[in-house]
């Protein structure tokens, strides 16, 4: 059996393709929409500018955080002692391949808005302002361009150095013989690097990043369950990107030992973190309704508004709801359409695409305030991410074994059976 | 309830790899197997000997629906048509602080529900008292119960188990519906069962 | 244990009442009283819902899981007498396949709703405070993280008695080390998680610049020198620092290190409700009300010491009386599992994975 993957050309045709159409959206908002004006002065076109910041700001922290759950996912079964995960090991590997490209990009966008003082996204950077505003004041040791600088860079290169090491040791172990000792001692590496990475995972992605990267946005607000909720966001939509490349490479003939099996489990992950995330969603929205405080409630105000007056994101709030939480519990809720590979594959899409429109509503409603727009704009930046992900993930399934051949848990993998 | 009185061959087994291909042929033979009761849980052998899937989850599903819209339609009417008191300036719909309720009603009958259901299709109950066909069913048997029509030969049936590898065959009446009964009565001590 | 966990909390709210004659006030009918409801908006009441609902899940999924094994234990009595009750109890259970199969689908489908169902208990108990405007108490992160704690907790309570009934009873063939280490793993893992949570509310205490809530974590709390801040570090110490022991295997598969961790455990999450309560509320908004010094009265130690004996006594009847192992599910992996089953493991693990698969995958198929 050849388990080495050649890219088709229609896979090059939709990357390029994909990236083409975003850095076009990229360079048109480039032009049009003034991303280098004055941002206190953010009305008419400088609004633009603002639009321009936020989305690339929505799109390249959710797309990066969504292949960085690649990683944290092969770390936590690894920890656990998983097999079944193991005959889609390299698709997992492949996915997380783009968090260095991804990092980057995001590092670009994050460093550009914070040292070229986008106080339309980020107001803390206003220095005037902070100087008379207590709350931000207070809040300065944290919320300020050095420490949110050094911070995002050590994580992301943390995130790249940690994930290079968990890859680099799983295409080493392909190499010659193994032997139990090999073995052996190929787990308890694993695991040691798995856990560091899991640590990193915990103190970035799980608590501090979302503060910095978005909480601040709202930068007067706070909630305490933000992280977490951040965190179930991406990895739910990382577990269903898993889960479409794995469905793609099957029809592509590949991943001989990925069976029914498999796709029901990584459909279990899609249903349970889809749970998951409702469960994060509703205790953060129903304390805050519930105890009812001004400086709480007014980040949902701004999104769906109060009872006399709707918000501007009531529809996108409540889509949300549906296509998160409705969807993949009434859906995925039954045995057989967590083993339907067509069904899966639907679901994968509206998963990815619902947490993307759960950023969007993270991200604007706290810089363009009622002037967001979902139009070709929007919709283009992300083709650019999406094209750089299937670029990495691409580059590195054509150029490794799809099978890690020599892993001792590979035949537990085969014999999977739920 | 009373089941009526049937003529049985049972045949004893004490492995899996043996009962298998017992009960396939069992069955290709054209007798009716009635049961095969079993220890523990045996996967695959409800397939083997032809039975449907139990809908017993989807029924779950229904009742879970039923306390979903019992809670929220309870609260909804006590706290908007029957007495409606303002708390906390909430309105008088409150539907967030009724999610908890909601679905602990949809977990609760969910679960009575099923269980309930569970034991009338089994008809489990306290003081039930039903045939065993074996007294080590329970313990490390598997037991094949094959009911006898009036076509059925027990002599040929006999023969056919042995050859299919039973370690025990012998031909029982028994009474195939439950009946209120005392273990202690109408059962024998372990140690008085004959060869232990 | 979890029953007998339940029935002890379920009585506090009823001696909470004062009026313990009353209790039967939170049951949801239009009441004598004038045709008035219970508030359902109040987490008070949904905790009546969470717990009872709770408390009946946890029953039927216990006995139903129950009912083959008392029927194996009175197939196998020695006396009439037991012969009797465990005949009542077993329900007429046969083994019919037919049954087992329902029994199968039951058993997911309960276990599926449990699930939630615990979540559902802390974090409706968590809403019990989080509902709340009192600083330390409101916060968004309670739900999750008191679900954390009560797993990290439960699995240290479960330690504890698992390892003196493991003594006691020679179950060391069934519960074996390697179980034991599994449950340390999830203990340090529980452990960190709430040890994340603990710093996240620290954190936004100080981020969220509300001088009442950030006053409740530096003084009340994170202030050693302050009447209760030795609690706050008491509790950091035994469930976020100690459990990090438990990266080591060596120490994992220790029994002796396992039990006396489990004791600092649940020592440390009954201190985190300590603190979560008393430091929140013992000064409050006025400081001219800020009470003294609290110790606890010969009534409450009273109230403390009767769960303790409600909880054993339910406890040890349960292990002389009822099959402490489940015992068909034993049986169903008796033969997947154990010494003679990893001896047969040698050669498939020395086995190539492609030949292993044509003969292991295809061949089951065909």
């Amino acid at each position: 059996m050849n388990h080495q993957f050649e890219l088709p050309g229609s896979y090059k045709k939709w990357t390029y393709g994909l990236l083409a159409v975003g850095l076009i959206a990229v360079i048109y908002g480039f032009i049009m929409y003034h991303p280098f004006a004055d941002p206190h002065h953010a009305h008419g076109d400088h609004k633009n500018s603002t639009r321009f910041w936020a989305v690339l700001l929505q799109n390249s922290v959710y797309f990066l955080l969504v292949v960085n759950a690649a990683m944290f996912f092969l770390c936590v079964t690894t920890m656990a002692m998983g097999g079944w995960q193991i005959a889609f090991r390299r698709v997992t590997e492949a996915i997380s391949s783009a968090v260095p490209i991804m990092g980057l990009v995001t590092l670009v966008i994050l460093m550009t808005i914070v040292w070229g003082g986008r106080t339309d996204i980020y107001h803390w950077l206003d220095k005037e302002h902070v100087a008379h505003d207590h709350i931000l004041k207070g809040k300065a040791g944290f919320l300020n361009p050095v420490f949110y600088s050094v911070f995002s860079v050590v994580t992301v290169v943390l995130w790249w150095l940690l994930g290079k090491k968990m890859r680099s040791m799983s295409l080493k172990h392909d190499e010659g013989e193994t032997s139990h000792e090999r073995n052996k001692k190929f787990i308890w590496d694993n695991t040691v690097w798995a856990s560091l990475f899991t640590v990193v995972f915990a103190l970035s992605v799980a608590s501090t990043l979302p503060w910095l990267w978005l909480m601040s946005i709202d930068a007067h607000w706070y909630s305490t369950m933000y992280s977490w909720y951040t965190f179930a966001s991406t990895f739910v939509a990382g577990i269903a990107l898993m889960a479409l490349y794995v469905i793609y490479l099957k029809n592509k003939g590949q991943l001989e030992f990925v069976t029914e099996e498999h796709l029901h489990d990584l459909g279990k992950f899609m249903f349970a973190f889809s749970v998951f995330w409702t469960y994060l969603w509703f205790s953060q929205y129903m304390l805050i309704w519930y105890s009812n405080q001004p400086e709480e409630t007014k980040y949902f105000v701004e999104r769906i508004g109060t009872a006399e007056k709707a918000g501007p994101y009531k529809g996108i709030f409540f889509f949300n709801l549906i296509v998160n939480f409705l969807a993949p519990l009434l859906i995925l809720m039954r045995r057989g359409s967590k083993r339907n590979w067509t069904l899966i594959t639907f679901m994968a899409v509206l998963i990815i695409f619902g947490h993307w429109i759960d950023f969007y509503q993270m991200v604007m409603p706290g810089t363009l305030k009622d002037k967001a727009q979902l139009m070709p704009f929007e919709f283009g930046v992300p083709c650019l991410f999406i094209g750089l992900i299937m670029w990495a993930t691409g580059g590195y399934l054509s150029k490794h074994s799809l099978t890690p051949r020599n892993n001792p848990f590979l035949k537990e993998s085969m014999i999977h059976h739920t | 309830m009373a089941g009526g009185i049937k003529k049985f061959v049972v045949g004893a087994f004490d492995d899996e790899k043996v009962l298998f291909p017992a009960v396939k042929n069992v069955r290709k033979a054209g007798y009716k197997i009635h049961d095969v009761y079993t220890p523990f849980p045996v996967h695959g052998l409800d397939h083997a000997m032809g039975l449907r899937e139990t809908s017993l989850h989807t029924a779950g599903f229904f009742y879970a629906i039923t306390g979903t819209c019992t809670a929220l339609g309870f609260m909804t009417w006590i706290f908007t048509k029957d007495w409606p008191i303002n708390v906390g300036g909430k309105p008088f719909f409150a539907l967030p602080a009724w999610i908890p309720i909601t679905f602990e009603l949809t977990v609760l009958f969910s679960a009575v529900g099923m269980v309930l259901t569970f034991c009338y299709l089994c008809q489990l109950a306290p003081f039930v008292k039903k045939h065993h066909f074996h007294p080590r069913a329970t313990d490390d048997l598997f037991i094949m119960a094959i009911e006898c029509t009036d076509k059925t030969n027990p002599d040929e049936v006999q023969s056919f188990l042995k050859n299919a590898g039973a370690m025990e065959i012998n031909v029982q009446e028994a009474e195939t519906g439950w009946w209120l009964g005392r273990y202690d009565r109408e059962q024998k001590l372990y140690k008085d069962e004959k060869g232990y | 244990m979890t029953i007998f966990a339940v029935m002890c909390a379920g009585q506090f709210p009823i001696w909470h009442m004062g009026r313990v004659w009353m209790a039967f006030f939170v049951m949801p009918y239009p009441n004598t009283r004038g045709p008035l409801w219970v508030n359902f908006n109040s987490p008070l009441l949904w905790d009546v819902f969470a717990i009872s609902t709770y408390f009946t899940v946890s029953l039927l999924f216990w006995y139903s899981g129950l009912i083959p094994d008392l029927a194996t234990v009175r197939d196998r009595a020695k006396t009439k007498f037991r012969k009797m009750m465990y005949g009542v109890a077993s329900f007429g259970w046969t083994g019919s396949t037919k049954h087992w199969q329902r029994h199968e689908s039951l058993s997911l489908v309960l276990a599926g709703l449990s699930t939630p169902l615990v979540l559902s208990v802390h974090t409706i108990v968590s809403f019990d405070f989080a509902t709340s405007v009192i600083p330390g108490w409101h916060t968004t992160i309670f739900p999750p993280y008191f679900v954390a704690g009560a797993i990290f907790s439960g699995f240290a309570m479960v330690q504890t008695l698992l390892i003196v009934v493991r003594k006691v009873m020679n179950l060391q063939d069934y519960i074996t080390i390697g179980h034991i280490e599994a449950m340390n793993k999830v203990i340090v893992l529980t452990g960190s998680i709430v040890g994340c949570a603990y710093l996240t509310e620290l954190f936004i205490a100080w981020y969220g610049q509300n001088p009442y809530e950030w006053y409740a974590f530096k003084e009340n709390r994170a202030n050693i020198f302050s009447p209760y801040g030795w609690s706050y570090w008491l509790m950091m110490f035994c469930n976020v620092v100690s459990p990090q022991l438990f990266w080591s295997r060596k120490l994992r598969r220790n029994i002796a290190v396992t039990f006396f961790m489990s004791i600092i455990v649940n020592i440390g999450m009954w201190y985190e409700r300590f603190v979560i309560i008393v430091t929140s509320i013992y000064r409050d908004f006025l400081p001219s009300s800020w009470s003294n010094y609290y110790s606890p009265t010969i009534w409450e130690i009273g109230f403390y010491l009767g769960t303790f004996g409600l909880f054993f006594t339910c406890f040890f009847l349960f292990a002389k009386y009822m099959p402490v192992i489940a015992v068909a599910e034993i049986k169903s992996i008796l033969k997947t599992s154990g010494e003679n089953y990893k001896v047969k493991m040698t050669d498939i693990e020395k086995a190539d994975p492609e030949k292993f698969y044509q003969e292991e995958v295809d061949h089951a198929h065909h």
